[in-house]
């Protein structure tokens, strides 16, 4: 049982520094990385269409998004530059929109308010805090 | 309201939680008369998936009745007695648009544990870990159904509660792998490693397409003497000379069709690299045991098709690689995308051709969530699958 938990909480910093690494950035920051970008499936003209029924704060990132179509039936590429400012934000709203403009509707991080703190979550709870953030977008 | 939830490894309790209320416009709320352990929570108990919050309310296969729906559902309607899929999809990404829905886009609200573990972000799926969007389970009274429309079906009046309960998960899962990941068809010989709910389901669904024989492989006695008796399909002891009875059964050849349906906790393996599989996992070396993957690589005939419907979470030594590449074989994996297949499945049950209620072999209380998985753990009593009904037996 102890050896379980020690393993579990192995994994769980695991996770955690490779999170970190990648808030750090080495690699995936190479060039061109200062962008995020994500793939919507609708066309440019979908999008336009759209575009009145987002939120404010969606409707800000598509206008700092650059446009590119995508190959196939895949839909628009969207760009965002990303350089300085919170990374972990910009990659959030980013998905954010990708969501609101695909289904209409936003699924933000889940909410692990309200929980209570239990010893061996800790480590756990600042991996589970960063995930609806973090991620190689 | 009353939920089961995790408290530790290998803990769980019925206890009280918050109610769930519509969160978004395409959400419903449903009452859940019906929800049924799956070996896929085993791996959550047993500390496998370490991204369980104390606390989480566990379950992912369920039936019930639609009681509200947010102001974006067009489809669903109060009143309707629905089966849901186990795994979230928003219909309207581009993985959903290909019937991919278990790869679905928008369906994980953490993406980042999955993209760092595995590069990219499967769908969200009911009471299976933060990793895999942290939503609420079904082992409770009530659960919130995200894009419902999509996840959610009506229930044909002639299929009863407990037929209609495996078409949330097992049975999708099982279909999937017979009919999509391994492309059986008719005059072929499947071989399933498993015969829980998930490997029997691969294996009816292997007979309804049209194969030639089927043959069930799996350690308990028990679970061996089920399929034979519910499937009339053929059974194997995979202790018993294993090898060689597949070549019996298919003169020299192998079967064509491999379908893995056991997960990370195979037991069963015998000698040095069983012992070694062990050690490995416990110290997180490894995290999976795959014995069976490795006989369905093995045994497979040459150019076959090798279907893993069993859950891994992240990384398996000695897989071999190269009977994989030498004899051309086809490998593929996916978790279930249920909504592609539950049409068909709860049409094939309203017409007595899927049958799945005999795994519902004990059912239970809400109230009596720990002791149901206790059953399931240990296989106790024959139990092939443990249902809690919220609403009393
Ligand atoms: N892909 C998906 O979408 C999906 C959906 C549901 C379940 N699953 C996974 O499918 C697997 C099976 O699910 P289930 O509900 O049937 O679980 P289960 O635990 O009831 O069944 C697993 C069976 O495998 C047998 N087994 C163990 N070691 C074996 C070995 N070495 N050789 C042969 N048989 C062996 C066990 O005795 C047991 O009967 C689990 O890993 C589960 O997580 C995947
Ligand atoms: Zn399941
Ligand atoms: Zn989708």
């Amino acid at each position: 049982m102890r050896g379980r938990l020690l393993a579990v909480a192995a994994l769980g910093a695991g996770a955690a520094t490779a999170v970190a690494l990648r808030r750090g950035r080495t690699a995936l920051d190479a060039p061109g990385r200062g962008t995020l970008a994500v793939t919507v499936a609708l066309t440019s003209d979908e999008i336009d269409a759209r575009a009145g029924g987002l939120t404010q704060e969606a409707a800000d990132v598509l206008g700092r998004a650059r446009r590119t179509a995508a190959p196939g039936d895949r839909g628009t590429e969207l760009r965002l530059d990303a350089d300085g400012g919170d990374r972990a934000a910009d990659r959030q709203a980013v998905r954010l929109l990708k969501q609101e403009l695909e289904t209409g509707s936003r699924m933000p991080p889940d909410d692990l308010s309200g929980r209570p703190p239990t010893p061996q979550g800790l480590v756990l709870d600042a991996v589970l805090r960063a995930a609806g953030r973090e991620g190689r977008l | 309201m009353r939920a089961l939830q995790w408290t530790g490894v290998n803990e769980v309790s019925t206890g009280d939680v918050p109610d769930p209320r519509v969160e978004q416009p395409y959400d419903a709320i449903v009452k859940v008369t019906a929800t049924v352990t799956c070996g896929s929570d085993l791996h959550l108990l047993g500390g496998y998936i370490p991204f369980m919050r104390h606390g989480d309310v566990i379950g992912h296969e369920f039936l019930g009745e639609v009681v509200e729906v947010g102001s974006g559902v067009r489809d669903r309607r109060v009143g309707e007695r629905v089966v849901v899929s186990s795994f979230i999809a928003c219909g309207s990404c581009w993985y959903c648009r290909q019937q991919l829905f278990s790869l679905c886009d928008n369906g994980n609200r953490n993406p980042g544990v999955t993209e760092t573990l595995w590069g990219s972000a499967p769908g969200g799926c009911f009471g299976y870990s933060h990793a895999l969007g942290g939503y609420a389970g079904s082992h409770a009274e009530y659960v919130r159904v995200p894009f419902a429309d999509v996840g959610a079906f009506p229930v044909p009046d002639e299929v009863a509660d407990l037929r209609a309960l495996f078409a949330s998960d097992a049975a999708p899962t099982g279909w999937m792998g017979a009919a999509d990941l391994g492309e059986v068809g008719p005059g072929d010989v499947v071989a399933v490693w498993g015969a829980g709910g998930v490997g029997q389901m691969a294996a009816r669904a292997s007979q309804i397409i049209g194969a030639d024989r089927v043959v069930v492989i799996e350690t308990d006695p028990y679970r061996r003497e089920v399929a034979r008796r519910e499937l009339g399909c053929d059974v194997l002891d995979p202790q018993d000379a294993l090898g060689e009875a597949l070549l019996d059964l298919t003169a020299g050849r192998g079967p064509d069709v491999c379908i893995e349906a056991v997960g990370m906790e195979a037991s069963g393996a015998t000698g040095p690299l069983a012992a070694l599989d062990k050690v490995t996992q416990l110290a997180r070396v490894q995290t999976e045991r795959i014995t069976p993957l490795r006989e369905a690589v093995y045994h497979c005939r040459k150019g076959g098709r090798v279907a893993v419907l069993g859950v891994f979470a992240a990384w398996a030594d000695r897989f071999p690689l190269g009977a994989l590449m030498n004899k051309g074989l086809t490998l593929r994996g996916a978790q279930m995308h249920g909504q592609k297949y539950i049409p068909t499945l709860l049409d094939l049950m309203a017409r007595d051709e899927l049958t799945p209620e005999y795994l519902a072999t004990h059912v239970l209380d809400l109230e009596d969530g720990a002791e149901a998985y206790r059953l399931f753990k240990e296989k106790d009593d024959g139990c092939l699958r443990a249902v809690l009904r919220p609403g009393g037996v």
